[in-house]
């Protein structure tokens, strides 16, 4: 898959750059999948141990997990999204009884293992090597670890991998002609109480490996070689079976015959050829002397193999053992329907224990999954010929979009409302805007449409949402004749561009330079080159007669230069064979670089618009690696195959070549690398939508990104500033940090040098207060300057922006929160809950379930498919329209209730009930509890159990407290909030919630589910005293008005009772503390300052397995600023 | 192959210019829409693309095919041993270094390496033993991944119906990402450092065994197959020179440093000899010719719309 807008060409992950499109672990993700599935073509497909789970990969990089109900029904659960390139096996990674775990490689030799019950990414790794099979291997008591990955493809023998870590423990070499292999498979022989790996070379030589009584020379790492050897004479080997029934025979599957061998000294028993145009695809034994055999068009047949009975008489003349021979009856067969799609990939589950099935799988390049139930004795019709086993069942993802097309909304498809044909249009390329929100979304039919992106999530989400669709505000472009391929905001790579302008160019060559605020054509460019498949710009340090270049990249492979200023084209590169995958900038020297998917070069010459340069090969590659800094890479939907072959390559080159298995650098893959790309646009706001395109297809889907942290970053300190000048002490020092965690965050997103530059230099020209500069970050709140700021530079933004007034943003806040708690609200579970939060919360319900995402780390996560409630089979049949992530929410949402304190509900409020008062209270409150539970549930577990162990020192700060610390506890509690790490001062109440949360997460509880068990929980408990307040309303007094101000943004205190605080902000005034508290903060404030850094980079290093020595760093200075 | 039957617009090609794209594409987006009289020309159009397509493949298929030829694959018909080439290997300065080398399919069956010590002019004679084989990984990777894209193509026979674009643009990208393999693996030999050198199982190929102060290394570059000798000498420990140990290369340059064993080592000397071997350049020109077919025929595909996209065709 490929996104709009982004750097790389495949997919998600090397998307925009690695910090955009990394999703933090406080960006809750919401999809909008349209009505179209996105394509799946199958490439591997396997189902778990325990029969309740398919699992699939794709050529697009995905893996899908399909629930698989006892009635064999299938219902796709969810896409797994990480890898960037087409999947090419798949295998089990642990002992599936006691983890779940499942092993996927990827072409480009990465490699993932998953938790399939919740799409988690356990551990991803990637070699230089391919893999085509994966075989799991334990033997508990030789081996220590949790097991090898036996792993062959694309390299010369056996790797060894270790299945925990992915790292590569030795090799299985072979003395005698050493090749690729094929395939493989594990004998457990119990006759010989040996294991014994058999594989398969391409050549057509069989190997065997003793398995079990190598291990340990293994662990020492010594050689191990083959023990046997056999050439079998035959070419493209698809699958070695053993049979474990007879433990005698061995089935050898062959593109063009299988063979049957007698295991005890590899003597050919049968051969049979396949018909003509049928491709062998693969075979299983299913009983003794019964087999399966497949094709690579679907077919399949069962043959019972019958003893010839010859052997048995006749004794062989030489002398030799007796050789029984046999041959194959055929007794049934399986086809698919009409419609097929090469190549199947078809599996064969034998299982005998009664609830299982014995299932015969296949999954297409179309994306179809068949099964097959075969019946435990298959038997021929009575006359002796083959009978024809039926279809148990078949499923598309798209199937499943249909089914519950509720759920499968789109973000444009209010705008069918102005279509009349079949109501749909096809976006075909879309473009968001942050500073603008505005979604930009060009159509098949030629217009683009601009519209208010949060509202648009709205109308495609919630109930009601429709009676937006037509107060939509929405601008329409007309001025295309066919499908709009490309969009490009200029603003959104540098703000020195006109911030009205808009780039688009469609099928037919056409480029359009618009004004969209006026919605006028500025300028058409006509190309002459086909497609126009991107839209690109140059880098700011690159300008030409001191301006930024626009660069179109075409199908016909041709690169055109566009200057939007002097509205005319510089340059047309024509001379390309290949698609162009890497466009580079030489500013010093005026060159284009343009990269081609054939690894050749091209160097033209702006001015004159001439090709100064083609190489190819080793200089080709020197040339594109030597300007690092100047570059973009392109997206291309052709193009992925070719950067993934150089991915490749820069793995292999770095490979010390394959005959040794040493220590191997893990590659840091070039594209990634490269993906640096001139992209300002980094995630940013609390809001974004990030546009996703499918490789090979048209389909696209959008996805919704919440940033928690931001939102409640954003929704804290407003009424601050506003409301109390008198604390403005304690206002700035809030900013203070904000600041300085967003300065951190700049420096994080360093490696995005563009970036970051001017940005902070605005930041620092600013007083503090209102210097939320961090632009990027803390985007809306600076809207305010940058309104300003606009008005000043650009006249034509005029009427579009009279005033970006803090209130505006705040309400944008306040509705981006809204629906995010729309979104994760557990809808239909509870009725009256649902009414409650529609009246008091003010917010509105969900169409259906909705599609979240789940990240495990950077670049892994999971999105929901719809129809996914329906897979959780403990759901109630009729409850298909609840929004419940799985059962064990309601549980752990009653456990969390019962650790609430009594009475400790929500932070008690003015109670006059004035809605519009305590709703943005309320909200925020609800946020900052969900991105509290959300940090903990994300910590490493070792810093979890770290909150333990400061448990202890609180107490001692609970005794020294002063009554001036309760704005150090707020501060505190907001750096806690940030940085998800227990400071020194933790309400008592905290306490046994953060145990209970840490607690959820040795159970594996998913982040998703937590966070809607305690909104859960709270919600009900909200609501709860909602209803009682109209009683007990009295004894809150005016006195409580100077109170008022903290209890909004101290709901956490409040909530923990702490007397001290009631007394204190009751009778003094709050700036009365001042002085010692000052003292007190400034030292605590330079400990955040230290430590604030941390959780940010152990989150940072999660990914990089070595949590455990930067915990006790950690905790060290946990400890050490405790006892200051 | 370069007449397209049904589209009348000139397809656009590699590199050329796209002259009316504007038509084929239009054309290509009515027929998916419209029905009745386009309907007969969207099915005429089809049946012109399922022609072209299995064309282009059956001529990838041949191409393919004499490539692999010339690897000479193992069992695949040619009976009996795989028969053996000689190569002499020489540089055009000087004579110090000559091999002959013998070449059987993906090994190297025989070794003659003859070196004319510069110091002393002494020569030094080395063979392979008699029983073994040196296999050159290159070219049996190459090899290996022609015949995976073979094998791709092959079972999409005349009869097999694509039933949308995207699934030949796949079925390309695949044969592609091969091919190109098979070819980088020719292009690029492996980057070995000097200690990866003395470790590989090639020093001790030779009969009487290789000196410890020279390094053999044979690899594949382009459609030459070379052979580089290292001579060594060791660095005093005293040595004032600063030690730096070299990284990986395809080939060390003189004043190389590493560390073997005990002892620090420099190279004091390079030879370089090759030869070119003349099947692997037409399996070099095979490999680009075909990667350009596939990408031609990408091209075609993308031009039409409905092709491009997910709809049937």
């Amino acid at each position: 898959m490929k996104m709009r807008g982004v750097s790389s060409s495949e997919g998600f992950h090397t998307g925009r750059s690695k910090d955009s499109f990394t999703m933090r672990s406080s960006l809750q993700a919401v999809a909008l999948w349209g009505r179209k599935a996105p394509p799946h073509s199958i490439t591997a497909i396997m189902i778990t141990d325990d029969q309740q789970m398919i699992v699939t990969g794709s050529q697009e990089g995905q893996l899908c997990l399909w629930n698989l109900s006892s009635e064999l029904k299938i219902s796709a659960k969810e896409l797994l999204f990480g890898h960037s390139a087409s999947v090419t096996c798949l295998a089990r990674a642990r002992d599936f009884s006691k983890h779940p775990f499942v092993v996927s490689a990827a072409e480009n030799g990465e490699m993932c293992v998953w938790n399939v019950t919740n799409g988690q990414c356990v551990e991803k790794a990637t070699l230089p090597y391919r893999h085509t099979a994966i075989c799991y291997y334990h033997c508990s008591f030789r081996m220590i670890g949790e097991g090898w990955l036996l792993c062959c493809g694309e390299y010369q023998d056996v790797l060894i991998i270790d299945a925990k870590s992915l790292v590569i423990i030795h090799t299985f070499v072979s003395s005698q002609s050493p090749d690729w292999i094929n395939c493989m498979c594990i004998v457990h022989s119990m006759r010989i109480q040996e294991d014994s790996l058999l594989v398969v070379s391409v050549a057509g030589e069989l190997k065997v490996w003793d398995l079990s009584s190598s291990i340990n020379s293994i662990q020492e790492k010594q050689d191990v070689y083959e023990k046997e050897s056999k050439f079998l004479n035959s070419l493209n080997c698809r699958t070695i079976r053993f049979c474990t029934y007879t433990e005698r025979l061995l089935l050898v599957v062959f593109s063009k015959c299988w063979k049957v061998y007698d295991y005890c000294d590899f003597s050919l028993l049968w051969t049979e050829v396949s018909g003509s145009g049928q491709f062998f695809a693969g075979g299983e034994v299913l009983a003794a002397h019964r087999i399966i055999i497949w094709t690579e068009d679907g077919h399949s047949y069962i043959y019972q193999l019958l003893n010839s009975g010859l052997s048995k008489s006749i004794y062989p003349a030489d002398g030799r053992v007796l050789k029984e021979t046999i041959y194959p009856h055929l007794l049934c067969s399986t086809s698919v329907q009409e419609n097929k799609s090469l190549p199947f990939v078809m599996g064969y589950m034998n299982e005998r224990k009664e609830p299982f099935y014995k299932v015969l799988f296949s999954g297409e390049v179309s994306g179809r999954i068949t099964l097959w139930h075969i019946p435990d004795v298959p038997v021929s019709k009575f006359d002796g010929s083959p009978k024809e086993i039926p279809i148990t069942t078949t499923w598309t993802l798209q199937d499943n979009f249909d089914k519950h097309h509720t759920m499968s909304q789109s973000i444009i498809d209010y705008f069918s409302g102005f279509r009349d044909e079949n109501g749909i249009v096809v976006v075909t390329s879309s473009e968001y805007v942050p500073s603008l929100d505005k979604l930009i979304c060009g159509c098949e039919d030629g217009t683009i449409f601009i519209t208010q992106a949060l509202n648009a999530a709205k109308a495609g989400l919630l109930e009601g949402g429709s009676l937006l669709k037509d107060s939509l505000p929405q601008k329409v472009l007309k001025g295309h004749h066919h499908s709009v391929t490309s969009l490009l905001y200029p603003h959104g790579l540098s703000s020195k561009l006109d911030q009205s302008w808009l780039v688009s160019g469609d099928q037919d060559s056409w480029v359009i330079l618009w004004d969209i605020f006026t919605e006028e054509i500025l300028h058409k460019f006509f190309l002459q080159a086909g497609l126009v498949t991107s839209l690109l710009m140059s880098p700011e340090n690159f300008k030409l007669r001191s301006h930024q270049v626009i660069c179109c990249v075409c199908s016909d492979h041709s690169v055109a230069l566009l200057h939007l200023e002097g509205r005319r084209c510089l340059l047309s590169a024509r001379k390309h064979l290949f698609p162009v995958k890497m466009i580079k900038w030489h500013p010093v020297e005026n060159f284009l670089i343009v990269g081609c998917a054939d690894d050749s070069v091209y160097i033209w010459e702006i001015e004159t618009g001439t090709l100064e340069r083609h190489e190819t090969g080793e200089r080709a590659r020197i040339i594109l690696n030597c300007c690092d800094d100047s570059q973009l890479l392109k997206p291309e939907s052709v193009l992925p195959v070719a950067s993934e072959t150089r991915k490749h390559k820069s793995v292999e080159q770095r490979s010390p070549s394959s005959y040794q298995f040493g220590p191997i650098p893990c590659p840091g893959l070039q594209v990634e690398s490269s993906c640096k790309v001139a992209d300002a646009k980094c995630f940013s706001g609390p809001f974004n939508v990030l546009p996703v395109k499918t490789k090979w297809s048209n389909i696209g889907f959008h996805i919704l990104l919440f940033d928690l942290e931001n939102l409640v970053e954003l929704l804290l300190p407003t009424p601050i500033c506003d409301v109390d000048p008198s604390n403005s002490f304690y206002g700035s020092e809030i900013l203070r940090r904000a600041k300085s965690t967003v300065e951190k965050k700049t420096l994080t997103l360093k490696r995005n040098k563009t970036a970051c530059g001017p940005l902070s230099v605005e930041a620092q020209a600013k007083p503090v207060s209102e210097s939320p500069a961090q632009g990027e970050n803390t985007m809306k709140l600076s809207e305010e300057n940058d309104g300003i700021k606009r008005q000043k530079k650009i006249k034509s933004s005029k009427k579009m922006h009279p005033k970006q007034s803090r209130k505006v943003n705040a309400n944008l806040t306040i509705d981006t929160a809204k629906l995010l708690l729309s979104c994760l609200l557990p809808w239909g579970v509870d009725k009256e809950l649902d009414n409650l939060c529609i009246k008091h919360l003010n917010i509105l319900k969900l169409q259906g379930p909705v599609s979240l995402g789940l990240a495990s780390n950077e670049d892994h996560f999971s999105l929901m498919l719809p129809g996914w409630d329906s897979c959780n089979a403990e759901m109630k049949k009729d409850s298909s329209k609840v929004n419940l992530f799985s059962r064990k929410v309601l549980d752990l949402s009653n456990k969390y209730t019962s650790t609430l304190p009594n009475q400790a509900g929500m932070p008690r409020r003015p109670e006059d009930n004035s809605d519009s008062l305590q709703e943005p209270n309320t909200i925020f409150y609800l946020l900052s509890k969900l991105f509290l539970v959300n940090k903990l549930v994300n910590m490493p577990l070792e810093l979890a159990c770290g909150i333990d162990s400061s448990f202890t020192m609180e107490s001692v700060h609970k005794k020294m407290k002063s009554p001036g610390n309760d704005i150090l506890n707020i501060s505190s509690f907001y750096g806690y909030l940030r940085n998800g790490r227990s400071e020194s001062h933790l309400p008592e109440a905290d306490v046994s919630l953060l145990k209970l949360i840490s607690c959820w997460k040795d159970q594996s509880v998913q982040v998703t589910e937590a966070i809607q068990a305690v909104l859960l929980a709270e919600v009900q408990q909200h609501m709860k005293t909602l209803t009682k307040t109209p009683v007990d309303s009295e004894p809150v007094s005016v006195a409580e008005n100077g109170d008022y101000e903290m209890t909004q943004i101290l709901p956490k205190t409040e909530w923990a009772k702490e007397p001290e605080l009631q007394c204190i902000t009751d009778t003094l005034p709050l700036q009365t503390p001042v002085s010692p508290v000052k003292h007190d903060s400034n030292s605590n404030s330079a400990n955040f300052q230290d430590t604030e850094d941390m959780p940010d980079r152990c989150v940072l290093e999660e990914s990089e397995n070595s949590g455990e020595r930067r915990h006790h760093l950690w905790i060290a200075k946990v400890c050490s600023c405790k006892l200051c | 192959m370069d007449t397209a039957p049904e589209c009348s617009a000139p397809v656009v090609g590699a590199g050329g210019m796209p002259g009316e794209p504007e038509q084929a594409v239009s054309g290509a987006l009515t027929t998916s829409r419209a029905g009745g009289g386009a309907g007969a020309r969207a099915a005429n159009r089809r049946r012109g693309l399922h022609d072209e397509v299995h064309a282009v493949l059956r001529q990838l298929q041949d191409i393919l095919k004499e490539a692999s030829l010339r690897f000479t694959l193992p069992g695949s018909g040619t009976e009996g041993p795989t028969k053996q080439e000689n190569f002499i290997l020489g540089s055009c300065g000087t004579d110090q270094v000559k091999g002959v080398l013998t070449l059987q399919g993906d090994a190297l069956s025989q070794a003659d390496v003859n070196l004319k010590m510069p110091r002393n002019n002494q020569l030094l004679h080395f063979a392979f033993r008699e029983d073994k084989q040196w296999k050159l990984q290159q070219i049996q990777d190459a090899r290996n991944h022609v015949s995976q894209a073979i094998y791709l193509l092959a079972n999409r026979e005349e009869s097999y119906q694509f039933r949308t674009g995207a699934e030949v643009l796949k079925l390309m990208d695949a044969v592609m990402l091969q091919l190109t393999r098979a070819r980088n693996r020719l292009t690029t030999p492996a980057t070995l450092t000097l200690p990866e050198i003395a470790a590989s199982g090639l020093t001790r190929m030779f009969a009487p065994a290789l000196p410890s102060d020279l390094l053999v290394n044979v690899y594949i570059s382009l459609n030459k197959l070379c052979l580089t000798v290292y001579q060594l000498h060791v660095l005093q420990p005293n040595s004032t020179k600063n030690f730096r140990p070299a990284g990986g290369a395809v080939l060390h340059s003189p004043g190389a440093m590493f560390e073997w064993g005990a002892q620090r080592l420099e190279v004091s000397h390079v030879h370089k000899v090759e030869c070119v071997i003349p099947w692997l350049n037409d399996a070099l020109v095979f490999f680009t010719v075909s990667l350009q077919l596939c990408q031609q025929l990408k091209d075609k595909i993308s031009v039409f719309s409905s092709y491009w996209s997910y709809r049937p065709f």
